[in-house]
């Protein structure tokens, strides 16, 4: 008798560990694929830059200064990628940039008028508008991954296993600084 | 020419159904009504207020003068003005809540009228059957023969520079459980709305809240579909035929569409959406135009909060609508 409970309570043990190892995964898993979701839109953004660089020029020459920036920050976005915090923080500046962009533009009647220049208005306030919400859907994946580490009996499993806290996508005012240094590098 | 799913079963009927309705709210709205309405309500009024003036007195009398012996108390006066009072009472919310069924349709009517769409009040069970065969994934509920849909609006709403045709009502099933003397019978109310898509959509496919029995037979089926947001696959299930629809699950689905629905799933309850050929359909539990603000007893026209309130609603689906075609492009 005693061996068989013995037996069941491990088997218990043991179907715990593969439910919530499973469990484990399955949050990475969402993170990772989430993640994925905004590196696509950043790159669609990416792709969009140049493009929007070229047209603006045509049309507001003394804005040079601000395209030179656009330009910057896209190029410390793409050297940034595998870090999140710095990844955020590119995305922030240039995200405002891109704003001040448009707020200028309406100083120009014959850019406004420009038929390229509005699709691409468009479609980055579209891109702007999913990589705000895939970093909200990241943020709340981390947090949920992130809660089930610290929660007893995961963390005893995520310890085992080697699951790391991630990082939310998110940048303090010092990563900020680091990104202007480093784009400032750049000119 | 109003749009409605698998057309409007009978446009001159609905006209016939309005115009007797308005009649029905002139005849009640005519000076000699309002007058015996308004002196119903006075003499409710009146009794309730000598009800209490008399219970007060009494009150009064009877602490000043206490009885020496408790057994001399006199609890008629103390009955009566009860008695006065819950007349009163009673006939004041009688005559209210008899007035406001009358005019709730009349209510609804006036919405319509204001935003010219059509409506129409009474059940239908023939419209509800042609849906029930069309959209077996939304309307095949039930299992009584008790169903039909009522209280449908068609019209037309300004999106953008285009306009977008819509028909919403609700649904009314039963649900049957045991047998003999357990027999009880569940009464359901839906509510639908279904816009007309700008474009053929070539899909179809079911957003539903997540059930485990959804989730173990998608797993087995290899049906299911995860998404970015984990909160989103908890929350919701599709349901879909072929692979074609699998695949343009996630093109859809972009990360700002799985937050509006999350978004409206935390107001509507047992929120779903239907993807179909040329429509979009949303069904939730309850009513659309419940907690209306006008009181049509004072007010000969509809407040302006309910009108905004229904079209509040009609704009955030219509939001998830432009998102949905908006891939389609």
């Amino acid at each position: 008798m005693f061996f068989e409970t013995l037996l069941i309570i491990i088997l218990i043990i043991i179907i715990s560990i593969v439910i919530m190892y499973n469990g484990l995964v399955r949050s990475r898993n969402a993170v990772k694929n989430s993640w994925s979701g905004i590196d696509v839109w950043l790159k669609r953004r990416e792709d969009l830059i140049p493009n929007l660089v070229r047209t603006v020029k045509g049309y507001a020459k003394h804005e040079k200064k601000l395209l030179e920036e656009i330009t910057r920050l896209r190029i410390a976005m793409l050297n940034s990628q595998k870090d999140i915090k710095r990844t955020a923080a590119a995305d922030d500046m240039l995200n405002k940039t891109l704003k001040s962009l448009f707020a200028i533009a309406e100083n120009y009647p014959k850019l406004r008028a420009n038929e390229n220049f509005l699709e691409l208005q468009k479609e980055l306030s579209n891109t702007e508008n999913e990589i705000a919400a895939t970093r909200r859907i990241y943020n709340n994946n981390v947090r949920d991954y992130n809660t089930s580490i610290d929660s007893f009996p995961q963390n005893i499993i995520s310890r085992l296993f080697g699951f790391e806290k991630v990082d939310f996508f998110n940048a303090t005012a010092n990563e900020r600084k680091q990104v202007k240094i480093s784009i400032d590098d750049l000119s | 020419m109003y749009w409605a799913l698998y057309g409007i079963q009978d446009e001159k009927q609905i006209f016939e159904e309005m115009t007797k309705l308005e009649e029905d709210w002139k005849k009640i709205t005519s000076k000699k009504n309002v007058r015996h309405r308004q002196k119903m309500m006075l003499i409710f009024n009146l009794c309730f207020f000598f009800g209490l003036i008399f219970g007060i007195i009494f009150t009064i009398s009877y602490s000043i003068v206490l009885p020496i012996n408790q057994n001399d108390i006199n609890l008629a006066p103390a009955i009566t003005s009860f008695i006065i009072m819950a007349i009163g009472l009673v006939g004041r919310a009688f005559t209210r809540s008899y007035y406001h069924s009358k005019f709730r349709d009349v209510l609804k009517l006036l919405l319509a009228k204001e935003n010219n769409w059509l409506y129409l009040p009474k059940p239908n069970v023939p419209q509800q059957q042609v849906l029930q065969k069309e959209l077996p994934e939304l309307f095949k509920r039930g299992n009584t023969n008790n169903k039909y849909v009522d209280d449908q609006f068609f019209g037309e709403v300004q999106t953008g520079k285009d306009k977008t045709s819509f028909h919403f009502g609700n649904f009314y099933y039963e649900i049957e459980s045991g047998s003999g003397d357990n027999k009880h019978t569940r009464s359901y109310y839906k509510n639908f709305l279904a816009f007309k898509s700008s474009r053929k959509l070539n899909a179809r496919f079911l957003v539903s809240p997540e059930r485990i029995g959804n989730k173990i037979r998608n797993i087995l089926t290899k049906k299911d579909v995860d998404l970015e947001s984990i909160e989103f696959n908890k929350e919701f299930t599709f349901s879909y035929k072929d692979k074609q629809n699998k695949l343009l699950i996630p093109r859809i689905f972009t990360p700002t569409l799985q937050l509006s629905f999350l978004e409206i799933e935390k107001k509507q309850k047992d929120f779903q959406s239907l993807i179909t050929d040329d429509a979009i359909i949303f069904m939730f539990d309850g009513f659309l135009l419940s907690h209306l603000k006008t009181d049509i007893l004072k007010e000969n026209k509809i407040n302006e909060e309910d009108n905004v309130q229904l079209k509040n609603k009609i704009d955030e689906l219509i939001v998830i609508i432009k998102e949905i075609t908006k891939r389609f492009d």
